[in-house]
């Protein structure tokens, strides 16, 4: 007879399910748009965590686990009552949209210049815009950096689901900050007049310590 | 070696660290030679930096004292 795996419980599953507050805040709050249900779902996610934890196998992938639980409770608690994006996302173009239309600027500006100049609350709201069915993933691979079969057990989808959703996600977040880019006048529309370099130059945000930062991430 | 085609056509994929040892070897060299896909790889692993450096909000310390209070409070150890 096969012994069953030993429950994870008491302080020690207390202690490390709450190492993963600061990912399970983030996503709670890119899925709620507000800070307070985002703090609220958090707080459910916990509740029912430790109310099933009897159900989690240590040596399994608690974190994986924990945003199970958050991505339910967002379906069962939030999802209807939050308002879905203003702006219609672009369901058009490929996977490397925002690439492609740097390129086609009629004046070559370094694609690094321009995601330098791309704000921090501007990527957050770019996020916030992509309809939830596809956000999560998005945020799942891109931030948390979960693995197609991850994300497939978390949002209770085949690989296949989570893959496509990526695919238009990943898009949709793409053509989001194209247009942040010409609204903001981080980029001129092939189609507008064209700004002298240097005046470009001097309009760009420098952000110090965002790119180092940004640098030190871990890449494939 | 393979085309550009078929290199931006795993390149997403690539980035997500899902493919075949062999289709990793594929693009790894087909993006040491070919300079106008691996501008656009440079590009696209610079953006998923900045989503990931963006998308970072630690929470309040509030939530944290909530969460710990509220498994206090309820005894759920007991």
């Amino acid at each position: 007879m096969t012994q069953a795996p030993p429950l994870l419980v008491g302080p020690s599953f207390e202690e490390d399910a709450l190492s993963h507050l600061d990912a399970l805040y983030r996503t709670a709050r890119r899925m709620t748009r507000q800070e307070q249900d985002a703090e609220d779902l958090v707080q459910e996610t916990y509740l029912r965590a430790f109310r099933f934890r009897h159900q989690f196998h240590e040596g399994t992938n608690l974190r994986a686990w924990l945003f199970r639980i958050l991505t339910n409770a967002y379906i069962n608690l939030y999802r209807k009552r939050s308002r879905e994006p203003k702006r219609e996302t672009i369901d058009t173009g490929d996977e490397f949209y925002l690439y492609k239309q740097m390129r086609n600027l009629p004046e070559s500006a370094p694609e690094e210049a321009v995601l330098r100049d791309i704000l921090d609350h501007e990527v957050k709201s770019a996020l916030e815009e992509i309809p939830a069915t596809y956000r999560l993933p998005v945020l799942l691979a891109d931030v948390e950096d979960f693995s197609y079969k991850e994300i497939a057990q978390i949002i209770g989808k085949p690989i296949g689901t989570v893959m496509s959703r990526l695919h238009r996600g990943r898009r949709a977040l793409q053509h989001l900050l194209w247009q942040y880019a010409l609204e903001h006048g981080y980029v001129k529309s092939p189609v507008e007049e064209q700004i002298p370099k240097k005046r470009r130059r001097n309009a760009a945000v420098s952000l110090p310590g965002r790119q180092a930062a940004a640098s030190a991430r871990s890449s494939p | 070696m393979m085309s550009c085609t078929d290199t931006r056509k795993l390149l997403q994929t690539y980035l997500d660290r899902e493919l075949s040892e062999e289709e990793v070897a594929a693009v790894r060299g087909h993006l040491s030679r070919c300079g106008s896909c691996g501008d656009c790889y440079r590009f696209e692993a610079d953006l998923r930096r900045l989503i990931r450096f963006c998308a970072d909000e630690p929470a309040p310390p509030t939530l944290l004292q909530r969460v710990r209070g509220l498994f206090s409070s309820r005894s759920i150890f007991g």
